[in-house]
């Protein structure tokens, strides 16, 4: 299989630099380690292919965890099922979890599809990246993924916008920019289309927006296969794979682009300097950061609401009394429904709300590589925003005299970033303004991992941005 | 804040458990090494030999692990030294036995660039005359090398070894 471009992940930064490059004429081979998803989508484009299910029904326990990485299990992790939706990676200083599967994260995403709190996000860290460079690139992927701002109004179900307008506690005025989310309104469906993915497809996915679409142009996705070791080949660069039977395939392509997620990326990076294949690369593993993420579960039981219906994210919200931190959001569970569980249980459930809090923490920590496994090291004390939003819950959870869970010694995050940054020189980050990595001709990062800060709102705009700057300059050069 | 960076040998487990086949391909990928840049003493593992494709994987690769302890397995690697070479036995720089010249080639098997070993040197038994050795680079310090076995009918690959450069 002769490829221009190897692309390891299909998430947003891999789908959105494949688009590009296909589109460009590029022959490019996708090795995605999750399978493709049985989405109603897919259905109706055709797709003749292995498909897993999502984890719902039947299939909710048993599929909903593929992997599981912790310091007292073997270093490679541990395989719980090969359909599983989620991977899990416990650490003492962050836990990630994040997704697998052809589309990668935009099947359990919240859809919410935004640029960074900081206006001036992108300038300062290298030469010829700023606002003004990236800027299309944040319009090209809000357009793909049909993003629309939700309006209070209009119908949709739980809208921060429309739902706190008499709240006591929380406000979400006109004025608070809401987020745009790439959702299908327009179907008027908002139930079980969330974390556990959407069967139904009234999320949009990268799967049957980007990915579907490149094959006919010149993409090859070898899905189920799992990158294992890159290194230099006699012709650029060389990925070793093997798929769930355990067969070995090595790839060979002039060019090669990191997008396995930020954790996966740092793992096989890591690893393939220790044996010798990356030289020093002395800026790989700094600035690891979890986006400021702080979930809480708050039990407000609100007896006439139904907080499972809407889209992913009902949207954001201000406290109403002091300052709010970061960027607050609402959601419910949805998909509860296809929870086994029984009837009072998921009623209270759906009378809950789910509270994400994000911001610009200072992607201040490392991933470090100890025999043979990924460390991640995060101070979370060196972190304000994280006590700041924490303190917010505690006065809403007082205010509202209803229990308000959170866990601030147990930093978990869905969005870890950095380690692979951008910088200008390779003593203090990786990727150079093209995404190429400092010294490595034809070796490219466009997942989060090279992002240099955090932006401080759900990344996967910013990660498709990235991704699209990374294949535009592979294209330019020919 | 720098790392150092010490390189290892390749992932054994990774390379041990891969068919020929498999090693073919990868043998294929990986760019040349000057014969230049090959001196001393090389500490060697054997595995994927002809035959045992057959047995499941992880018997496979535990044969190997075995076949790494000097008691079963007196090969200990290769040296090399200004384009000529031999095979160690008994220790990393114990008895020179089964001598080879060293030039940078075309391998007959897949017509890409590849450090070549010829056994067929005076020094050598007969039987030893008829192997070629092939050996590219898989990783700074580490060579990936193939065993082929030449008769009239062609080359037939025997086996794959790593070769490490010594401290």
């Amino acid at each position: 299989m002769r490829s221009d471009v190897i692309i390891i992940g299909s998430g947003f930064g891999g789908s959105f630099a494949a688009h590009r490059l296909v589109n460009a004429g590029a022959k490019v081979t996708m090795i995605e380690r999750g399978p493709w998803r049985k989405t109603a989508p897919l259905e109706r484009l055709g797709v003749q292919v292995e498909r897993s299910p999502l984890p719902r029904g039947r299939h909710v326990f048993s599929h909903l965890v593929r992997e599981v990485h912790a310091p007292f299990l073997k270093a490679s992790g541990v395989r719980l099922n090969r359909h599983g939706l989620f991977d899990i990676h416990l650490g003492g200083e962050l836990t990630v979890v994040c997704s697998s599967g052809v589309g990668g994260g935009s099947h359990v995403y919240s859809a919410m599809n935004t640029r960074p709190i900081d206006p001036a996000y992108w300038t300062g860290h290298v030469d010829g990246v700023d606002e003004h460079v990236m800027s299309p690139w944040y319009d090209e992927a809000l357009k793909v993924m049909g993003s629309q701002v939700p309006q209070p109004g209009q119908g949709m179900p739980n809208f921060t916008g429309d739902r706190l307008a008499t709240d006591p506690l929380l406000k979400a005025d006109a004025d608070l920019a809401q987020p745009a989310m790439g959702y299908r309104f327009e179907s008027g469906h908002y139930r079980n289309n969330s974390f556990l993915g959407s069967a139904q497809g009234d999320k949009v996915t990268l799967d049957e927006r980007l990915i579907v679409p490149a094959t006919s142009k010149g993409l090859t996705v070898l899905d189920r296969h799992e990158a294992l070791d890159i290194g230099a080949a006699a012709s650029g660069w060389r990925v070793t794979v093997r798929d769930e039977a355990g067969r070995y395939r090595h790839l060979q392509a002039p060019r090669l682009i990191m997008a396995a997620g930020t954790l996966n990326t740092l793992r096989l990076m890591l690893g393939s300097r220790a044996r010798g294949q990356l030289g020093e690369l002395p800026g790989l593993g700094l600035g690891i950061g979890g986006n400021g993420d702080s979930p809480a579960w708050w039990a407000c039981q609100h007896e006439d609401a139904d907080y499972s219906l809407g889209p992913p994210c009902h949207g954001r919200f201000t406290l109403r009394e002091g300052d709010t931190p970061g960027y607050l959001t609402s959601l419910g569970l949805n998909g509860v429904d296809e929870l086994p569980l029984p009837a009072s249980i998921k009623k209270r459930l759906k009378q809950g709300l789910l509270l994400v809090g994000m911001g610009t923490d200072g992607a201040n920590g490392q991933a470090v590589w100890r025999k043979g496994r990924l460390q991640l090291r995060y101070d979370r004390e060196a972190n304000p925003i994280l006590g700041d939003i924490a303190k917010a819950y505690r006065q809403l959870g007082l205010a509202s005299g209803r229990p308000l869970y959170q866990f601030p010694q147990w930093p978990a995050t869905v969005h870890p970033l950095g380690g692979a940054r951008l910088s200008q020189s390779a003593r203090t980050g990786v990727v150079n303004g093209q995404g190429q990595v400092h010294g490595l001709p034809g070796l490219y990062v466009a997942d989060a991992s090279a992002l240099p800060a955090a932006p401080g709102t759900p990344p996967s705009m910013t990660i498709a941005a990235w991704g699209q700057h990374v294949a535009q300059g592979i294209c330019l050069e020919g | 804040m720098s790392a150092v960076i010490h390189p290892r040998t390749y992932t054994a487990s990774e390379v041990l458990n891969q068919r020929q086949s498999e090693l073919d391909e990868l043998f294929t990928v990986l760019p040349t090494v000057s014969a230049k840049s090959v001196q001393g003493h090389y500490p060697g593992r054997l595995f994927a030999i002809l035959g045992l494709g057959m047995l499941p994987r992880f018997v496979a690769s535990g044969f190997y692990r075995l076949m790494g302890a000097p008691i079963l397995n007196p090969w200990r690697g290769k040296s090399f030294s200004n384009g000529a070479g031999a095979n160690n036995w008994f220790g990393v720089k114990g008895l020179a036995f089964g001598r080879y010249t060293v030039s940078n080639g075309v391998s007959e098997v897949d017509g890409l660039p590849a450090l070549m070993l010829n056994y067929d040197v005076p020094e050598n038994l007969a039987l030893l005359r008829r192997i070629r050795g092939e050996a590219r680079q898989l990783s700074d310090g580490v060579v990936l090398g193939r065993m082929n076995w030449k008769t009239r009918a062609g080359l037939y690959r025997v086996l794959y070894f790593t070769l490490r450069k010594g401290d």
